[in-house]
């Protein structure tokens, strides 16, 4: 075995040490000779590179022998040079014939930027890798215009992503994840609780599966225009990932093995947490329970802070009370006093380990990647992790002359185990800030079991009963109720591609997605709530079969036309097998649903869909100045009504490179787009035909209810129509870059399950509900200030505006509501933003001062109003890098202006009296006046009401409004620094193209208006959004890199 | 040109591939195997008959309305609905699960039986099938009627030919109530009666006795508003002497001891104690050495009765510690404890009412009285007929000698009687004017003094604007002082 290893290690080092020499030239301009600063001149193969200076000069160690430069220069061709053993190579570089930036789009086809009528923004693979995250969507924060992550926090979480915001009532808005060819579920199946942070787990969105190391490039196709050819799925864009394979290494001429290793270790801690009070204990009021051997007994059955002040009276704490041999704390009173040991002792440091090693290899004929990662995470809840393997393989081959066969095939495991719970009334954030006590110490909850294995809570009954009354001690959470879960995914395809003669080409593919998702969920016996285990697997497969007759052929020296016609069937099968434990377990510590105490719960579930689709699109170039897409694509859906099941979308868009045609002073390239397209959308299975709802037996008696959901035989498809219109300039020989795009989109006939009045006999209808607007601007502006040989300073800023509104509803819907929590409801209604929180609020006078009542209460509306929507009024973000020699520096700031949440833990903070606020003022001891006019006299307010009276009355516990608010950030999200080793310094070493690189995520609020918590809100990647409730603390990221090829 | 026939030639043998299926296969595709297309009426009608109790029985509906606004329990912690601060997002899951629950089923029943009869036949007889839902129905409207007043009857439960139901004002609720009680009575027929029924087995005789008390309950509670028309309804159903008049005759809903088939105060029990006597209650029944007591409630850590002040405010609320008062009796927490859809203690106090104006004379108010006083105690395991009538003879509960008008004495003896019935307590409480109930210790959060009514769920503000405001212009607002229709004096 060892002997192997050493076999096969000499095989990889054999032919690397080079010899190191000084290699310098001059670029210039072919057709002006003028010399060109700033041209990027890389080792082939290497991260080793420099710029040009400003005399075109350029000097950088090399292998004369071996090496091959590459030049590239915006709006000029990318020209590679084999050395050949020269040190000086002089390069004329080629403008004017193509502005040839390469852009992968819809089904993959690789097009000139140029040539698009609609905004494509292309990340590459140091996006995903240099700051790495366990969810590639959260690498995308802040990075494009228009783009907009929202991340929840802890291992494993959801990141939802929007691109121009949500267009749809339907669905999650999320765009279509695309992995080489294959559509990616990106399901989280999250619960109605989980998604309005009511409670729950957060398994994060499916598409975290992705590994970033794998990744060689990524497209953002924004709006149906870009992804028509995709079909419904893609009505809110395309994320089109290409991942790394053996092609590139094959084309640069490379034979043989290469191997690459990339590791990384990232350090995670809290970084937010509310600001608490720490002048009162725990208590309804001041007044002691009881006292016992003159010390009193507070009471810890009450979870709030009213309680006494916390002024060093010696009491009988929580755990003073086990009398368990040995027990040190029985019996003993001590000082009842602020804690020295506060929630942040709660969490620890989480530390994430990531590794990858692939080889690429490639013959005059074939080509192939394999790549392993290790991603292996503790979180900063204690018993958290997350671990997770990828192993993937691309191969390709050329057949004959022309025929070419490739394969790719992923195997992607996932293992979660202690996710915290989250939300409102299960996350331990819940009981450190909405519901408890500011005495407790963290350092002695930690003991949170007895010798005989009884569970030991601050929460108890009462003296006499250890039971706990509604929480459990959070580090019992955190080691007896642990979930864990497995997702085990398979994706990839198998593509033949004929060439039939010089115009035609034809291609097959099959592509499948495929996992199995397992959860399993477990409260011990001994807690507050019912013992319990439950445990859901479920399965998911899309297989997508296509055919692409391509074409391409110049018909003469102005114009050239290509294009294809394709079908493709798609077919998703789903099934999910569940059970639960009822009425508690019969032996605790034993999980499994027969262990149920009352017996247990199955249910089952299985849907399939198939999609038909014929497509086709035709692109005409005209003196590659002028260039005209057409596209168009008829579904059949299984999904639809028989007599409704077909239908015909196309697309056309336009490009117009004026810059070829008007000489305009400074302006290097420019060209405007247009576009128009429409997406058709189908539904949901089974939501056309008549059915009822199973329940469990009563007794030996069968059960079963008409649904609360009515269906619909009469759905038709719904229909979004898109315009697109966008400029693109370059200035001052590219220094300065500007992307502008506006657009304009509508969908109607929306198919949503409408909330209706219940005394209709349904809480629900499946409609045709309305229609929607969503338009808006998008900003890409980018800037080089400065370039020397040496060093250059990149600047980037995007900007993205969306407005959205509800156009209008079918008859006798009035309006369509995502969810509510605490009375506070999140709907949409005619004429407002989709995504509008409906609550009570304050009344004011005409000078805008609050009104009260002759108590001193504010006064707050008879009606739910409008109180906030959840949606940004801009969002955008401002990159800089700064690049010295090796040394580069990347900083990201991303903000949001405006949209709104409501916080839980804001509200229930105050009414338990944890929160600052709660204690400031001398509140307690005097009261407090607060800021509003009589309703009855108009004259200033003096009337003094308790504090208590206040954080009841004067809240969203009553008046919702009051604990809404702006969720505007600007948020220091990315830092990095990296340093490729020049490759002087590594010959004779084994190694080679070393980079090492620090980085930081999420380090810093830099603003934000929402007390006490994050104003970043996700619990999951659903509509659902904009609700916060016992958040879990957001997470600062620090970590290193170390890159390197064998 | 041969080059385009193979490639046309190619590319239909692909789409022949691609599409193995046609538009039939769609169909079938799109049938929901999870979920049949039909099912035996007598699952709905089980399900029916179980969820009307498990929302009358809910944690928010049922222990933190209905059992407190009677004042049978006061809270220990989160005190704020026991002193009239509902959150009326509380009361959006009672609307839901009365209406698009057994509602919607039991519409479904009879719409299974007019539409499509012999596909049915099978389950009982079409008529008896009908009858019953009918009946069920006609309890949760009165139910819903007495809550909020003005409530969607004669629109209601036709899904999406109308997602607004107007509401109809309570007077109209009441005359609808009859006539469709006076249906399934005389609609009934001489078949087998509907499967799947938890209450009576199918026995259309007990379903005659349903009818006819419940029958006799709505012409009560509308007595003193519309006598003319309570009157001939009440001499109709005492006439047919087919009543539920012993305890044999209840319409109890039989809970089984586990989840999910058991009591939901089981079921919120397990996880939550918000709950203890109220005072209110213990109180009285303590002056009258109540033999119920032990089956009311459980003895406190020193082995009394004790109840806890009702109405407190969080901070007093949290500061009497569990042990001190009395907690609910171990029977009434228990998985299989009943639902109560109608008792023979209740008809003979009803009974009694109608003897004191006058519309029976089969026996006297006095008779039906102490009747329903020894009905309730064998209901409630006191077998001891000697117990009962020393009970009876005391000076505070005979008939004679009780104090107050005939109103107040079947009044305080019916709401002894309807514990369990939260509802049904404080509706009585509201029409008999018999006192006992007392403002909330630590004062009123809400209103004005103990609520008439319950205010409209937030969801009907919401999704049904436009009636919702007219049902409020029928009541004469949306407050909890809002008396309803039949809420006289």
């Amino acid at each position: 075995m060892k002997a192997q290893l050493l076999f096969f290690m000499a095989l990889l080092f054999a032919g690397t040490s080079w010899a190191q020499t000084q290699v310098s030239g001059t670029v210039t301009d072919k057709s002006s000779g003028e010399s060109l600063p700033g041209v990027t001149v890389v080792v082939d193969g290497t991260g080793t590179g420099v710029f040009t200076d400003l005399d075109g000069r350029f000097s950088l160690q090399a292998d004369p022998s071996s090496d091959a430069l590459v030049f590239s220069f915006v709006g000029y061709n990318t020209t590679r040079i084999k050395l050949d053993g020269n040190t000086t190579v002089n390069v004329k570089l080629e403008s004017g014939v193509a502005l040839d930036e390469v852009v992968v789009t819809a089904l993959g086809v690789s097009r000139e930027k140029k040539a698009l009528g609609y905004s494509v923004q292309e990340l590459g693979n140091d996006a995903f890798t240099q700051a790495k995250t366990e969810n590639v969507v959260r690498s995308m924060t802040g990075k494009i215009a228009g783009v907009q992550v929202t991340s929840g926090t802890s291992i494993g979480s959801s990141s939802k992503i929007l691109l121009r915001g949500a267009s749809s009532i339907t669905g999650d808005n999320q765009p279509l994840f695309v992995v080489d060819g294959v559509p990616m579920d990106n399901s989280d199946y999250s619960t109605a609780d989980q998604q309005r942070s009511a409670g729950g787990y957060d398994y994060g969105n499916a598409i975290q599966d992705l590994n970033p190391d794998d990744i060689e490039s990524v497209s953002v196709l924004k709006g149906p225009a870009a992804a028509a050819l995709y079909g419904s799925r893609a009505s809110n864009g395309a994320i089109v990932i290409t991942t790394k394979s053996g092609a590139g290494y094959q084309a640069s001429g490379k034979r043989g093995l290469g191997v690459s290793v990339s590791s990384s270790v990232m350090f995670n801690d809290v970084y937010v947490l509310p600001d608490y009070q720490n002048s009162y204990g725990g208590g309804p009021g001041t007044a002691w329970v009881d006292t016992i051997g003159g010390h009193p007994i507070p009471d810890y059955g009450y979870d709030g802070s009213w309680g006494p002040a916390l002024d060093g009276t010696l009491v009988r704490h929580w755990d003073s009370w086990y009398d368990y041999e040995g027990d040190e704390d029985f019996g003993v009173a001590r000082p009842w006093a602020p804690t020295e040991s506060d929630v942040e002792e709660f969490f620890q440091t989480g530390v994430t380990y990531s590794n990858n090693f692939s080889v690429t290899g490639a013959s005059d004929v074939s080509s192939f990647r394999l790549s392993y990662t290790n991603h292996s995470q503790t979180g900063v809840y204690e018993n958290s992790s997350l671990n997770r393997n990828t192993l993937s393989f691309a191969g390709a081959n050329q057949v004959s002359e022309k025929l070419k066969a490739s394969v790719s095939a992923n195997y992607v495991q996932s293992i979660g185990e202690g996710r915290p719970l989250t939300g409102y009334g299960e996350s331990v954030m819940s009981q450190f800030t909405q519901w408890g006590q500011r005495q407790l110490s963290m350092d002695r909850l930690r003991n949170y079991m007895n010798p005989d294995g009884s569970h030991r809570t601050w929460n108890r009954n009462s003296v006499t009963d250890a039971s706990p009354h509604y929480w459990d001690n959070p580090f019992w959470e955190r080691y007896m109720n642990v979930q864990n879960d497995q997702r085990d995914r398979v994706f990839g395809n198998i593509t033949l591609n004929y060439q039939i003669n010089d115009v035609f080409s034809l291609m097959g593919r099959a592509l499948t997605d495929f996992y199995i998702d397992r959860r399993e969920e477990r409260i011990a016996v001994g807690g507050v709530r019912e013992p319990y285990y439950s445990e859901y697997t479920r399965q998911l497969q899309e297989t997508n079969l296509d055919a692409y007759l391509n074409f391409a052929k110049d018909l003469n020296d102005d114009l050239n036309i290509t294009g294809f016609l394709g079908v493709n069937r798609r077919i998703r099968d789903y099934k999910s097998l569940g059970a639960y434990t009822l009425g508690g377990l019969n032996t605790a510590g034993l999980y499994t649903v027969t262990n149920g105490a009352a017996g247990y719960e199955v249910s089952d579930y299985q849907d399939q869909k198939v999609v038909n689709s014929v497509l086709g699109s035709v692109s005409l170039g005209f003196q590659r100045t002028l260039f005209l897409d057409i596209t168009g694509r008829n579904d059949w859906s299984s999904t639809l009504p028989t007599e409704n099941n077909s239908y015909f979308y196309p697309s056309a868009t336009a490009s117009y490179v004026f810059s070829e045609v008007v000489d305009i002073p400074a302006l290097s390239f420019g060209k405007v787009r247009l576009g128009w397209a429409q997406v058709g959308n189908d539904t949901d299975p089974y939501r056309t035909g008549v059915t009822y709802a199973i329940n469990t037996n009563f007794g030996s008696s069968g059960s079963a209810t008409v649904p609360n959901a009515q269906n619909n035989p009469n759905l038709r498809p719904e229909i979004t129509s898109s315009f697109e219109a966008g400029v693109e300039a370059n200035f001052f020989l590219d220094r300065l870059r500007l992307d502008f795009t506006y657009y304009n989109s509508t969908t109607k006939d929306l198919i949503f399950n409408v909330p209706v009045s219940a005394a209709s006999g349904y809480s629900s209808t499946v409609l045709n509900a309305g229609e929607t607007n969503n338009k808006g601007i998008e900003l890409a502006l980018s800037g080089t200030p400065v370039m020397t040989e040496d060093f250059r300073w990149d600047i980037g800023f995007n900007f993205a505006k969306n407005q959205n509104e509800l156009i209008s509803l079918a008859d006798g819907v009035e309006n369509i509501r995502y969810t509510s929590l605490f009375g506070v409801t999140l709907e949409a209604r005619p004429g407002q933003p989709l995504g509008t929180f409906y609550g009570y609020d304050f009344l004011y006078d005409d000078a805008g001062n609050k009104l009260v009542d002759d108590d001193g209460f504010y006064l707050y509306t008879d009606e739910v109003v409008p109180i906030g929507t959840i949606l940004p009024d801009f969002t955008g973000g401002v990159n800089t890098t700064l690049q010295y020699k090796n040394l580069s520096f990347y900083a990201l700031v991303d903000f949001q202006k405006g949209g709104s949440i409501h916080s839980y833990s804001n509200q229930w903070g105050k009414y338990s009296g944890t929160l600052a606020e709660t204690a400031e003022n001398n509140i307690r001891e005097e009261g407090i006046v607060v800021e509003g006019v009589y309703a009855s006299t108009g004259e200033a307010n003096t009337s003094v009401i308790g504090a208590q009276d206040h954080f009841f009355a004067n809240q969203g516990y009553v008046i919702h409004a009051a604990d809404q608010y702006d969720a505007s950030f600007v948020k220091l999200r990315e830092m990095r620094l990296d340093y490729n080793l020049p490759s002087d310094m590594t010959s004779g070493l084994p190694f080679s193209n070393i980079s090492v690189g620090v980085f930081g995520r999420n380090l810093a609020i830099l603003h934000k208006n929402v007390p006490h918590i994050d104003p970043e809100v996700a619990t999951s990647a659903s509509n659902v959004q904009g609700f916060e409730g016992g958040q879990l603390p957001a997470e600062r990221t620090i970590g290193i890199n170390l890159k390197f090829n064998l | 040109m041969k080059m385009n026939k193979q490639l046309f030639l190619l590319m239909g043998l692909i789409g022949a591939i691609a599409f193995t299926g046609c538009r039939k296969d769609f169909e079938e595709i799109n049938t929901n195997p999870n979920e049949p297309t039909s099912v035996s009426p007598g699952f709905l009608l089980t399900a029916s008959q179980k969820r009307i109790m498990d929302e009358y029985y809910d944690a928010f509906w049922g222990s933190r309305r209905g059992m407190q606004l009677a004042q049978y329990w006061s809270s220990n912690q989160y005190s704020n609905e026991s002193r009239y601060r509902f959150r009326v997002e509380t009361a959006n899951g009672a609307w839901r699960d009365f209406y698009a629950g057994p509602l919607a089923d039991l519409q479904r029943i009879i719409d299974l039986n007019t539409d499509t009869p012999e596909d049915v036949n099978g389950f009982g007889s079409n008529a008896n099938q009908i009858a019953v839902a009918k009946l069920l129905q006609a309890w949760t409207y009165q139910h819903l009627t007495d809550a909020y007043g003005a409530i969607p009857m004669s629109e209601a439960l036709m899904g999406v030919e109308n997602t607004t139901p107007a509401y109809d004002d309570q007077a109209t609720v009441y005359t609808n109530l009859l006539t469709l009680i006076n249906d399934a009575l005389s609609g009934m027929d001489g078949g087998a009666g509907p499967s799947g029924d938890q209450i009576y087995g199918g026995d259309m005789d007990m379903w005659t006795k349903f009818g006819n008390s419940l029958k006799l309950r709505v012409a009560m509670r509308m007595a003193d508003v519309s006598p003319a028309a309570a009157q001939a309804a009440a001499e109709q159903a005492l006439g047919t002497g087919m009543l539920i008049v012993g305890n044999e005759d209840n319409a109890l809903f039989n809970y089984l001891p586990g989840a999910p088939n058991n009591n939901p105060i089981n079921e919120d029990y397990k996880t939550r104690n918000d709950f203890a006597a109220s005072n209110t209650m213990v109180d009285v029944l303590a002056s009258l050495n109540d033999p119920r007591m032990g089956a009311y409630y459980a003895m406190n850590a020193d082995g009394e009765y004790v109840g806890e002040v009702y109405g407190l405010d969080e901070a007093n609320a949290a500061l009497t510690p569990n042990d001190a008062v009395s907690q609910r009796a171990e029977g009434i927490l228990a998985g299989d404890f009943p639902g109560i859809f109608f008792d023979a203690a209740q008809t003979h106090f009803l009974a009694a009412e109608a003897a004191e104006r006058g519309w029976t004379s089969i026996l006297s108010a006095e008779e039906h009285y102490n009747a329903a006083i020894g009905l309730s105690m064998n209901f409630w395991g006191i077998d001891d007929e000697a117990a009962i009538a020393d009970y009876i003879a005391q000076a505070d509960v005979a008939y004679g000698t009780a104090a107050g008008d005939w109103k107040e004495k079947i009044g305080r003896q019916k709401w002894i009687a309807l514990y369990m019935q939260g509802y049904e307590g404080w509706a009585e409480w509201r029409r008999l004017d018999f006192g006992i109930l007392q403002l909330p210790a630590d004062g009123v959060l809400e209103g004005d003094g103990i609520p008439h009514r319950m205010e409209y769920p937030l969801d009907e503000q919401t999704l049904n604007n436009a009636s919702w405001n007219a049902g409020v212009t029928a009541n004469g607002g949306d407050a909890l002082n809002t008396p309803l229709w039949w809420d006289v004096n």
